[in-house]
């Protein structure tokens, strides 16, 4: 049987206390206290970030107008091959866990996502996208960051977000006060035992007896301690008993997905999780490698959504898929494309209202060869930070947004 | 006169010299209270030695030691290899080898102290040999008056370089390191104007880094007068660096901060405790050695209120393990570990440093914190004194199990282990499996997962 | 009953392939113990390597005095030293034989004499009774019989004597194989298998120890096919070795053998070779039939490492399909969008690998800075690679342009961080081109001797007819063109009965140990901070590893082919 953590807590009054010591220690309450804050069993958000721009075009493809035929001899895909949507788009055939999530209502496709006066530089985008700010002014901290210094209480216990991976932390996770942990894998929340070791349950014996005479200092270390080895046993838990059908991509992102499903399982009280997936700056014979990657994306991101809902999350976590940009409109001599402007952002999670949201860009008005915007993305980031976090968002994003109507 | 609350003491008492009696006595604990707040941690053979000296000799000694100039060599060769390679990441694990084997230990702690308040990190500055001649001069002022230390550090390319203030022109003065020197490093939020900010900001222009070194552009320089925080004049950089640390705020700004980083984590100090302090400091001309002598030598030093009132940063937790028990190790993949943990030295998070207190707990970094001991007993080619845990302890006559228990206790905690706690910490070292070895490491490690590990 | 007379006369002739199984899949050989015992215990390395401390420390272990204690008790019982024990017991030989159908493993041990080898076996189990009784456990050797043979069981371990043999096998059935075998003859035993005795016929009678596989058995047995598919997850493993997978999955067998003599130990793998084995996917690595052949090598100063080598690299590209996963598939798919973005649109796999010719040349050789500055701190050697351009004309200056817009990538990337920036330099000399590279000192650098990592190199890329050089230092390449220019030796030919050389690898360790020894005090530093070392145990640690580099003089690496067998030789050279 799986334990949450409110179930733990529910219990923490007979047995568990019972087997700790037979008398309720404060830091218990305390803990049990803190644990009816307002985040407990909370929305989660997952941010997938493609880096390098991912090109919107052969993404969700425009196959009802000529004028994408035309501007890419070599790289638009084919109107037989093409996954439909409905008459006018349709997905890249290797984008078929897109398909599939849309067919079973979990994903929304929002067109046309930018900013005015787009910047083509990968940097420079990205740090628009993280920050909310251009370069005219410092950039000390992102978009998630300002949200994490202010939602987040008292230090102490499970981290508020994560970042997976082994690139540099995004900007978009630098906080003031918060500090977000990069992971690799789940072994960043076990206690390491080497065999002949005090084992786990007689070192959250001694760390669970009272201390008399406790500072405050130290009855915080010490329930901080607690939660700890205890967010420790539920990760440890979900890793040896944590069973899917869901069968992942052995690709990078699908693995990591995997892991923050465990991490999702295992109750962990994190609402943001991070992760990246490298490889979208296809200049030159891109087709092939656009291909692997949207398999890739797609695959995880339909497997991730499954797993959740065989384990009874997936209405409390929405995947938001972004690029720094998409590409430009006319491929290049080398059967590539270059750096372009607006895109179609996707999120997915059986809260999101499916379907295509807003017009596809006209291919043949356009801002210096690119797609015109027409949905800031901070509009984007306002519906997540208002609906989804609960937080106001005018003061994080620096000026205030209409929530685009991406949730149902 | 304790337990009372920080803020209820009467501040002539918390300043007064630290006489030993019966309430707080001059003993192992209180020298491993010293040693720890003072440095990392006392060995075993520190802790008898000091015990034969009375404490102001000994915190005369502390801040004062003998030189050592072959250690400083080995250090000076250290470097020089190190910045070949071109890493700053590399020369963390140089300064974290520094930490472990110095016979000075304060100077450390006090460099430490800086490079989290002149935070400048080598994410941005990008450049080893920049981040060491900043270490470096951080280090030589590290116990000595606060002005000179200020006037390098305005002009410390790497600082510049951190702070986009490597270009400092007077048609477009930036306002970024004014801000900082008022904000952070001098006075603190609430002392000075936007006004101030801009004011002070012309008196930088010129300041320019070419070549990875200071260069002051006079045709750049704003040369007019300027009025800020009082003062009138036609102040250049240095000058104003005088009008700026002039300012009565900036002593009781430091005072606070050095209080912290050596008393007491929380609660805030309030004026009432510091200003007394902070009068004599800027008496003394913002010594930063007399006030650390002075607040070391105090009662308030040696109370409860400080005992175990402060939560170990990460590198205070490695180093200070290591050094209680004479031990070396991967000082590379130390420095790796601890950035995981949230501190990797030449890295501080943002411009204002390590935040420092309850902030570096969680769940996250508490089990990487027992995984880091873990490591450093099991993985790691560490050494104690040179052998193993199980020597260390013969050779100091730690013979039985409750022994070792009440041993590291003493060496490693500064709160006293509840009874039934530590009865368990000796059947844990009892337990069959491994040789004595195996069974000491057990023991520190299990003692290393409990809450008084983290507290200093 | 006629067998049981006849099998005593038999017994000296025998050989252990008479013994084992027709079944045998693996089959090793150590025909003279006592020359291999020698060349190890009366090197003239010994005694330096025994007075080193770490040796010393060795000797003082408890286990090692354990041993040595029980290793005294028996030369005591047995009033003989160990090492003369050694050689009577195991005088006509040491042998290993798998078999398949038992799936078991069997040695043999042919001793001077039966009454030795009994008796040092009695022994044995005497010491072994002897010591458990003392222990206050149960007899750990059981004995019993079978025909008229007595065996003993210890553990997992089965022992009998037969004659001169001694057998000690892990498997009952493999046992009364053997044991049926020696009283019996059969025509069920290894010696009459074809293969084997093809390959046994073949074998050099130098070679210290001698080992055959039955390829074709294996595979039969190896139901999922993945024992021979090759590293289908790895692009870099294919490239190394994928081709002796191709082959090894056609060739009825292998052999291994040994070669030892007191200044160099030789490895020899071989197996059959015939051309229509190579197939289409490793014709990249073979060549057409298996007569792809390494270039001619070049000579420079101060070499450390050569390596010469048939790969088709471009055919390799373009025929990832068959040759891996659909993981690495994908991952060389973006590979290839962004390679073809650094050259500028061209196609990687077709455009840029395939202008060239399939024999590479890499060298690497140790750099020598002499007063010159700004010198680095730390001293790499250089490194460059030589190869030859399928059409000069229109290949050189695609390459030239590529490599100065490479150059002015660098210097972009590297004014960003703060790195010196590179000067670039055509030249041309006669025939010769060169496009050189060279990173502008600062002022304060110019009269460095540590300088920054980066004046190591001068990156140059040069030209001479066919010939294309991409070198780490101006030098290097200068070097290697004059080398090209010279008319090549003869004798690197493919006349029948010659070797033809698919890769040839070349280390000259001598020189290795010279470049750490540039190095030494970036070692220590090193050694100081991974190991927590005080600078004189770093001192002496780093002073240990060169002493101990400096006993070795080279080591080589060589793929052949020579009378229709495809041969990996690897030989490790001592210093005099």
């Amino acid at each position: 049987m799986r334990t949450t953590r409110r179930q733990f807590l529910a219990v923490t009054g007979t047995s568990a206390v019972l087997a700790i010591g037979g008398r309720l220690p404060e830091f218990w309450l305390r803990a049990a206290a803190a644990g009816e804050s307002p985040t407990k069993g909370e929305k989660i958000l997952v941010v997938v970030q493609l880096s390098g721009g991912n090109d919107g075009l052969n993404t969700i493809v425009p196959h009802g107008d000529e004028s994408y035929y035309r501007a890419r001899p070599q790289l638009a895909i084919p109107r037989d091959q093409v996954l439909k949507i409905d008459d006018f788009h349709g997905f890249h055939p290797s984008a078929r866990g897109l398909a599939d999530l849309l067919e079973a209502g979990q994903l929304a496709i929002v067109q046309g996502v930018g900013y005015p006066d787009p910047n083509r530089s990968h940097f420079e985008s990205m740090d628009i996208w993280h920050s909310c700010f251009r370069k005219d002014r410092p950039r000390q901290d992102g978009w998630l960051g300002r949200y994490l210094d202010r939602a987040a209480g008292t230090a102490g216990g499970d981290v508020p977000a994560l970042h997976v991976g082994e690139e540099e932390q995004p900007l978009a996770l630098a906080a003031q006060r918060v500090r977000v942990p990069s992971v690799r894998s789940l072994d960043r929340f076990r206690l390491q035992l080497e065999s002949g070791e005090a084992d786990a349950a007689t070192i959250q014996r001694l760390v669970g007896r009272e201390r008399p005479a406790a500072s405050d200092l130290l009855g915080f270390v010490q329930s901080s301690s607690a939660a700890a080895l205890e967010a420790a046993r539920r990760v440890e838990q979900a890793r040896r008993q944590y069973q899917t059908d869901v069968e992942y991509p052995a690709s990078g992102l699908g693995q990591k997905l995997r892991t923050v499903a465990q991490l999702i399982d295992a109750g962990l009280e994190t609402r943001i999780y991070y992760l990246t997936l490298d490889g979208f700056d296809t200049h030159a014979r891109q087709a092939e490698a656009h291909a692997a990657l949207l398999t890739e994306l797609s695959g995880s991101m339909a497997a991730f959504m499954d797993d959740l809902a065989r384990h009874g999350h997936a209405e409390r976590v929405l995947l938001l898929g972004f690029s720094e940009f998409g590409r430009r409109l006319e491929e290049n001599a080398s059967a590539g494309t270059d750096h372009g402007a607006a895109a179609p952002l996707l999120l997915a999670g059986q809260a999101v209202r499916p379907g295509l949201l807003g017009t596809h860009p006209s291919l043949t008005d356009l801002d210096q060869g690119d797609l015109k915007f027409h949905t800031d993305f901070r509009r984007v980031y306002a519906l997540l930070l208002e609906s989804w976090l609960g937080c106001p968002s005018a003061e994080l994003l620096g000026g205030s947004y209409e929530p685009i109507a991406a949730l149902a | 006169m304790p337990p009372l609350e920080l803020n209820e003491l009467d501040p002539d008492w918390a300043w007064s010299e630290y006489e030993p009696d019966a309430d707080q006595p001059w003993d192992r604990r209180r020298v491993a209270h010293l040693y720890r707040r003072a440095g990392f941690a006392a060995s075993e053979r520190e802790l008898r030695e000091a015990l034969q000296l009375a404490p102001a000799e000994l915190i005369q000694r502390l801040v004062e030691p003998a030189a050592d100039e072959t250690f400083e060599a080995q250090m000076r060769q250290l470097v020089e290899a190190t910045l070949a390679g071109g890493d700053p990441a590399r020369l963390a694990s140089v300064w974290l080898y520094r930490m472990l084997a110095t016979p000075d230990p304060l100077r450390e702690k006090l460099t430490l102290f800086w490079h989290g308040h002149f935070a400048t990190s080598a994410a941005k500055v990008q450049d080893a040999q920049l981040m060491q001649r900043q270490n470096a001069v951080l280090r030589q002022h590290a116990l000595g008056r606060f002005e000179p230390l200020v006037q390098e550090i305005s002009r410390d390319p790497a600082m510049l370089v951190y702070l986009d203030s490597d270009s400092n022109r007077k048609s477009h003065p930036n306002e970024n390191y004014a801000r900082e020197l008022m904000e952070l490093f001098c006075l603190g939020e609430g002392n000075y104007t936007e006004q101030d900010i801009r004011q002070l900001a012309r008196c930088f222009t010129g300041c320019e880094v070419r070549r990875r070194s200071y260069r002051f552009n006079q045709y750049q320089h704003d040369s007019g007068v300027k009025t800020f925080l009082g003062s009138t004049g036609a102040f250049g950089g240095e000058e104003a660096v005088r009008v700026v640390i002039a300012q009565p705020a900036a002593a009781r700004f430091l005072v606070r901060k050095l209080v912290h980083y050596l008393v007491c984590d929380e609660p805030r100090a309030s004026d009432r405790l510091i200003e007394p302090l902070a009068e004599e400091f800027r008496q003394r001309d913002l010594d930063t050695g007399w006030l650390v002598r002075r607040v070391l030598g105090s009662q308030l030093f040696f109370s409860t209120l400080a005992l175990g009132r402060k939560i170990r940063s990460p590198v205070e937790l490695a180093v200070g393990l290591l050094r209680a028990l004479e031990g070396s190790t991967n000082v590379v993949e130390l420095s790796g570990e601890l950035g995981q943990l949230g501190q990797q030295l030449f890295f501080p998070p943002n411009v204002k440093g390590w935040e420092g207190g309850r902030n570096w707990i969680n769940s996250s970094t508490l089990l990487g914190r027992a995984n880091l001991v873990e490591k450093l007993l099991h993985g790691s080619p560490t050494r104690f004194a040179g052998g193993t845990l199980a020597d260390l302890a013969e050779r100091y006559e730690v013979a039985t199990s409750p022994r070792f228990v009440d041993w590291l206790a003493e060496l490693l905690l500064a709160v006293p282990l509840p009874d039934d706690v530590r009865r368990e910490l000796v059947e844990v070292a009892e337990q069959p499996g491994g040789d004595r070895d195996a069974q000491l490491r057990r023991t520190l490690h299990a003692l290393s997962t409990l809450p008084e590990f983290q507290l200093a | 009953m006629f067998a049981a007379l006849a099998a005593p006369l038999r017994a000296d002739e025998m050989t252990a392939a008479d013994l084992l199984p027709g079944s045998s899949v693996m089959y090793a050989e150590l025909s003279r113990p006592k020359e291999v015992l020698a060349v190890i215990l009366d090197h003239p390395l010994r005694q330096r390597l025994e007075a080193l401390p770490p040796y010393r420390q060795a000797l003082e272990q408890p286990d090692y005095l354990r041993f040595k204690a029980a290793v005294a008790v028996v030369e005591a019982q047995l009033e003989m030293p160990w090492r003369k024990l050694v050689e009577a017991v195991t005088d006509g030989g040491l042998f290993v034989g798998v078999d398949a159908e038992t799936e078991g493993l069997a040695v043999l041990v042919r001793a001077r004499d039966a009454a030795t080898l009994d008796k040092t076996l009695q022994t044995l189990l005497k010491l072994a009774r002897d010591e458990a009784q003392r222990q206050g456990q149960d007899d750990p050797v059981k004995s019993g019989q079978y025909r008229e043979v007595t065996a003993y069981r210890a553990g997992e371990a089965r022992l009998a004597v037969l004659g001169g043999w001694l057998l000690l096998t892990n498997k009952d059935r493999l046992g009364q194989r053997v044991i049926d075998n020696y009283l019996d003859s059969s025509p069920q035993v290894l010696a009459k298998q074809p293969a084997f005795v093809a390959a046994r016929q073949a074998r050099d009678a130098s070679a210290a120890a001698w080992s055959w596989f039955d390829l074709a058995t294996l595979r039969t047995l190896d139901r999922d096919n993945k024992l021979f598919r090759g590293p289908r997850d790895n692009p870099v493993g294919e490239l190394l070795v994928g081709g002796l997978f191709g082959i090894a999955s056609q060739a009825p067998y292998a052999t291994v053998s040994l070669h030892l003599n007191p200044r160099r130990a030789r490895l020899v793998a071989a197996m059959p070779l015939e051309p229509a084995w190579v197939g289409e996917s490793r014709q990249y690595y073979l060549g057409p039939e298996g007569q792809g052949e390494a270039p001619t090598p070049l000579g420079v100063d101060g070499q450390l490492l050569s390596v010469r080598t048939y790969r088709n690299l471009s055919e390799m590209w373009l025929r990832a399909d068959d040759l891996f996963d659909q993981n690495v598939v994908d991952q060389l798919a973006q590979a290839d969008s962004n390679l073809s973005t650094l050259f500028s649109g061209k196609d990687f796999g077709e455009d840029i690998l395939g202008s060239f010719d399939p024999r590479i040349h890499v060298l690497v050789a140790r750099q020598d800075f002499g007063q010159q500055t700004p010198q680095p701190a730390i001293k790499l050697p250089a490194f460059a690679l030589v190869a030859q351009m399928k059409d000069p004309e229109t290949v050189q200056p695609e390459l030239r342009r590529i490599f100065m817009s490479l150059v002015g990538f660098l210097n972009v990337v590297g004014a960003m961080n703060g790195q010196p920036q590179l000067d670039l330099e055509t030249i041309t000399e006669g025939e010769r081109k060169l496009v050189a590279s060279r990173f502008l000192a600062e002022k304060d650098e110019q009269d460095s001797k540590s300088a920054r990592i980066n004046f190591n190199f001068s990156p140059t890329v040069g030209f001479l007819g066919s010939t294309f050089v991409l070198s780490s230092t101006r030098r290097l390449a200068d070097q290697l063109l004059e080398a090209a220019g010279k008319p090549a030796s003869a004798g690197n030919g493919s006349a029948a009965g010659q070797s033809r050389v698919n890769t040839d690898v070349q280390a000259n360790l001598g020189l290795l140990r010279d470049v750490l020894d540039d190095n030494r005090q970036q070692l220590i530093s090193q050694n100081m901070l991974e190991q927590g070392h005080t600078r004189a145990e770093a001192e002496y640690e780093i002073g240990l590893l060169l002493e101990l580099l400096g006993l070795l003089r080279s080591f080589g690496l060589q793929l052949d082919t020579l009378d229709g067998q495809l041969r990996l030789q690897a030989q490790l050279e001592l210093a005099e």
